[in-house]
């Protein structure tokens, strides 16, 4: 039973941060490309504003794959 | 019949689309940089410009803001009906180019040569759509283009405040239609007019208010009343009403179009391409020689 809930948790570590990733990445990634098509030359900086919402999934990845190797 | 085309195209979703404006929007700031610096016809980049927001837009922006763009076409439409009116079809039909009206609306305009003919015309398209269409003929014969124009753009906005879901455009509109109103009382205090000026219902300010205030025939309260409605720090000065309550509506839309995610952005950006169509306007044609478009609505 324990091991279910270990496993129930990692997958909740990971799963809720990849979705405000997904939701936050849709959002920047929209609006960068809006400054991109009247700003060409913004775009190194929007690749880092799209790229910093990862960092929350990365972060899940971490702490699920710590909850997993305590299984 | 809509009175602005329609389109089937999904669109850009809003925060593309929210994100290009806002950069547009900064760009008006810098005149150096505008691309409205560019052509010798202020009003035809106004008119690119619309026809640009208006079908990059998804659709559900677009019935949003649908009040707003009606407004600013009902402006043109009356614009081509002056011309008419003056015997200047060239000129009408420029007014035509890039418009957002719909393409049965542009035939009739372009085919019809008397200006009762063409407000029976609107009257069968228009009438079950906006219910203010549909006495445009005995307006037009009653009250001439002049009145005409004032009732037309009344009761368009008094129907986009009672139809929009949109907060910050029912603002808008209402902030419009209580300028109207003030500007009304204003003209005919000033010119000492005996005459009751029209009061519209449906904005901020209720015509009790209005009638208060003109029932006093004082000057004074009715320039404090503008001062409340524009909200600004300085007081108007009795030449420059219709600049100051100018004034009072671009901060508030600038405030309103802070929030770089909402429908503020929008309205803001419009308004500002707007003022800087009237600036431009006057820098090229010189503050006496004020074209027929600019004075319109």
């Amino acid at each position: 039973m324990e091991k279910v809930l270990l496993a129930f948790a990692a997958a909740l570590a990971v799963g809720i941060p990849a979705i405000a990733t997904a939701w936050a990445q849709s959002r920047i990634g929209a609006a960068g490309a809006g400054t991109l098509a009247e700003k060409p030359e913004m775009t190194g900086t929007i690749i880092i504003l799209v790229a910093i919402p990862e960092t929350m999934v990365i972060l899940g990845f971490v702490v699920a794959a710590m909850i997993l190797v305590m299984i | 019949m809509k009175l602005l085309y329609e389109i089937a195209a999904p669109g850009a979703p809003s925060d593309y689309l929210y994100a290009r404006i806002r950069s547009r929007r900064a760009e008006l700031d810098v005149r150096e940089k505008s691309r409205w610096g560019r052509s010798a016809d202020p009003r035809a980049d106004l008119r690119l410009e619309y026809k640009w927001v208006y079908e990059e837009m998804n659709q559900q922006l677009r019935n949003r803001l649908l009040p707003v763009f009606e407004y600013f076409e009902l402006k043109t439409l009356i614009i081509a009906l002056r011309y008419m009116a003056a015997g200047d079809p060239s000129s009408m039909f420029a007014q035509l180019q890039l418009s957002l009206l719909q393409p049965q609306i542009i035939k009739v305009l372009r085919e019809t040569k008397q200006v009762a003919l063409l407000t029976a015309a609107l009257e069968r398209f228009l009438a079950e759509e906006y219910p203010y269409f549909s006495d445009l003929t005995k307006t037009y014969l009653r009250e001439g283009p002049g009145g005409l124009e004032q009732v037309l753009v009344g009761r368009c906005l008094q129907q986009g405040i009672a139809r929009s879901r949109s907060r910050q455009v029912r603002e808008f509109l209402r902030y419009l239609l209580d300028m109207r109103n003030l500007q009304a009382m204003y003209k005919h205090l000033r010119w000492q007019v005996p005459v009751t000026p029209p009061i519209l219902s449906g904005g901020g300010l209720s015509p009790a208010a209005c009638e208060k205030v003109w029932a006093e025939k004082n000057l004074t309260s009715l320039l404090e009343l503008i001062r409340k409605q524009a909200k600004l720090v300085d007081s108007p000065s009795e030449d420059g009403v219709e600049d100051y309550l100018l004034r009072g509506l671009s901060a508030r839309l600038r405030r309103g179009g802070r929030d770089p995610l909402q429908l503020g952005v929008v309205i803001d950006y419009l308004w500002r391409c707007q003022l800087e169509t009237r600036t431009r306007g006057r820098e090229l044609a010189g503050v006496e020689q004020v074209r027929v478009e600019e004075t319109a609505g």
